[in-house]
């Protein structure tokens, strides 16, 4: 399958936190031939591909997506919600999908305010609803208090294989999964790998925490997205999307790890940019890496402008080379070696 | 559908081609004459002994166009016409008549600072990304002036509504459509105008050309900006009470109303013409004509997904083909 229509049909399914066994199908089928697939009981979605020798890998990228929920089922069609991990601004005049009974369209609309120095308007997330059109009585018997609901993506190609659509955070990292896969299907490498797509991160890398505890690899690495350094990102960064994954630098991530998969990428040619974050990376990796007894961990991240929003912009080579980065790597780790790569 | 078509046309303000197109083809069949006139106005007549009339329904919808670049490759843009600018982050777009995507981004939640975001984006803090490199790729590809839309589609919604965009004036347009396709007495004159998200500006000269004797404009119109939770759709067309400018004529208006009560068709009464426009053009440019006005209610009108209702729809078409051929 090519990685721009799995990355299309990833986006544009919905899996909110919780929720990612609506994932299952699409990800079952892509991955058919790659290794043996299992979901588990928090919805952890598993790929495991045999090594020769010994030791494991996991390389993980989160299934589930930012959502709301509903709170309230007021007359005149009106939904209230509350939100996870969204901006408000972001919200104003999307069409949404409301998971009841069967999936409703709905559409959010708000009352502003004017602030009261400038003239400009200003939001509350309170002062958000979502309109669907149809009458209480009938969402009263589709949709009750609790159900989940999220954005209805639109997948637009812009130029320099830059594509938009919602929720490339991170199905953009699924597709990295799968790109490793099939560079590793016919090749012969060392480790046991197994392939994660994580519940729950939004809500704080709850499924990451989970399944490396139940798997606890030697190695366990973590793709996600990253802000870009443009106008409306991070201008403290280098990230620049088309220019290769980010590897990321810091406590979070094991040094002489990071270097080998730097060696690596060098080597290889493979184009990748590095970013530093002193602290939480906000990822998976910062579960991984204190589970058990510790698992060495890594961090690559995809760019991405416009992040949690419904037009993420997101680089197909990026994602490409990610999983190449991480498929050599994967390939150039002998079982012997494992110890003394991981010993400080 | 027709109305599909025509709500999923691409035409700004000052650029309705591919509307136009869509609607000079329409027409030919019924209509004796077509002309299209200085502005870009489509004039369709359709002779009769009686009183001249005019309805008009504007063309254009509301969207961007292209002012500058910025060094990431991004491009600057202003509005056309009028926009909820509230609802403009977050949104893809066409732009020209390629239909180039683009999109309009916004800083991610976690890089905002606690003021920020509360406040509703400025237009000028915002950009269109079509995907460019750099400022000298974007200037290749898009020129100055370029304009750009929204990209939603009409669709059905909820319990026999629709969802789309330019319902402002789109709706007016395909009712205006059905209407040269049916007779009446009158020396029937169907206006499909230019700029009419510019206070109407096109019809200022269909109004000195013509010179008609009554007007009735139509289009879709947010009822209430200030309550939008308690509006409620499929109650009947609203015939206005006044426009912006001025106070409709009486005549007229007791007049529908009669027609709508003799036909059974649901109506409302009042001012809810929140934006100036097509009415005011005719009393300032026409002779002492006779003005009316027919609102089909509409939610979110200003904004990339608007709602009205297709009862709505097909009862002010019914007043007003019942109205047309009262005269």
């Amino acid at each position: 399958m090519d990685s721009k229509e799995l990355l299309k049909e990833l986006c544009l399914a919905h899996a909110p936190s919780g929720r990612e066994y609506m994932l299952y199908p699409i990800i079952k089928e892509a991955f058919k031939g790659f290794g043996d697939i299992y979901i588990d009981k928090m919805n952890n979605i598993v790929i495991h591909k045999k090594g020769e020798g010994q030791g494991s890998i996991m390389i993980s990228a989160h299934a589930d997506e930012i959502f709301l929920i509903v709170t309230e089922i007021c007359h005149n069609g009106i939904l209230r919600f509350k939100g996870v991990g969204v901006d408000p601004k972001a919200l104003i005049s999307q069409e949404i999908v409301i998971h009841g009974k069967e999936k409703l369209t709905g559409i959010i609309q708000g009352e502003f305010t004017d602030t009261e120095n400038n003239g400009s308007k200003a939001i509350q997330g309170g002062n958000l609803f979502i309109d669907t059109g149809y009458s209480r009585e009938f969402l009263e018997d589709k949709i009750k208090l609790g159900d989940f609901v999220t954005l209805k993506g639109e997948f637009t190609e812009l130029l320099n294989n830059n594509v938009s659509c919602k929720t490339t955070d991170d199905r953009a990292g699924i597709v990295a999964l799968y790109e490793c896969a099939k560079a590793l299907k016919d090749h012969e490498h060392d480790l046991d790998v197994y392939f994660v797509c994580s519940c729950q991160e939004e809500l704080g890398h709850r499924g990451a925490k989970m399944i490396s505890h139940s798997m606890m690899p030697d190695v366990g690495i973590a793709i996600d997205t990253t802000f870009d350094s443009g106008a409306m990102g991070d201008k403290n960064r280098e990230n620049i999307l088309g220019n290769g994954p980010i590897i990321c630098v810091g406590p979070n991530l094991h040094p002489k790890l990071n270097q080998r998969l730097m060696n690596v990428g060098r080597a290889y040619k493979i184009p990748y940019g590095v970013e530093v974050e002193p602290g939480n990376t906000g990822t998976d990796t910062w579960d991984i890496q204190i589970t058990g007894s510790g698992i060495p961990a890594l961090l690559i991240s995809i760019p991405t402008k416009y992040l949690h929003t419904r037009v993420e912009v997101i680089n197909l080579e990026d994602i490409k080379n990610t999983g190449r980065l991480v498929a050599t790597f994967i390939k150039s780790i002998k079982s012997h070696e494992l110890e003394e790569i991981l010993c400080f | 559908m027709l109305l599909k078509k025509l709500c999923d046309a691409n035409a700004p303000s000052g650029y309705e081609g591919e509307v136009r197109e869509i609607i000079k083809k329409e027409i030919k069949e019924c209509v004796d004459e077509i002309k299209v006139d200085r502005m870009g106005n489509i004039i369709g007549h359709k002779r009769g002994n009686g009183k001249k009339v005019v309805v008009d329904a504007f063309m254009d919808e509301p969207g961007f166009i292209i002012t500058g670049y910025n060094e990431d490759g991004t491009l600057k843009f202003d509005l056309l016409g009028s926009l909820d600018t509230e609802t403009i982050p977050c949104k893809t777009v066409y732009i020209g008549k390629d239909k180039l995507n683009g999109v309009i981004g916004i800083k991610p939640i976690h890089l905002q600072g606690k003021a920020e975001r509360e406040k509703i984006y400025d237009t000028n803090q915002l950009c269109i990304d079509i995907g460019a490199n750099s400022k000298e790729e974007a200037k290749k590809i898009i020129p100055l002036g370029e304009y750009a839309v929204f990209t939603s589609r009409l669709e059905s919604f909820g319990e026999g509504l629709l969802k789309g965009k330019a319902l402002s004036s789109r709706l007016g347009c395909s009712i205006l459509l059905g209407l040269l396709k049916e007779e009446y007495n009158c020396d029937f004159y169907g206006v499909f105008s230019v700029q009419g998200e510019l206070n109407g500006r096109g019809s200022y000269v269909s109004a000195y050309n013509i010179n008609p004797e009554l007007v009735i404009t139509v289009k879709g119109s947010e009822l209430n900006k200030q309550n939008k939770r308690e509006v409620e759709l499929s109650k009947g067309p609203i015939i206005s009470m006044m426009s912006q400018e001025e106070i409709l004529s009486a005549n007229i208006i007791m007049d529908m109303k009669a027609v709508a009560i003799k036909n059974n068709i649901p109506h409302g009464i009042g001012k809810y013409s929140t934006e100036s426009g097509v009415t005011g053009s005719y009393s300032m440019s026409a002779e002492g004509t006779e003005i009316g006005e027919i609102i089909i209610p509409c939610k979110y009108s200003n904004t990339s997904i608007g709602v009205c209702s297709l009862e709505d729809y097909n009862n002010t078409f019914n007043l007003l083909n019942k109205f047309l051929k009262s005269l």
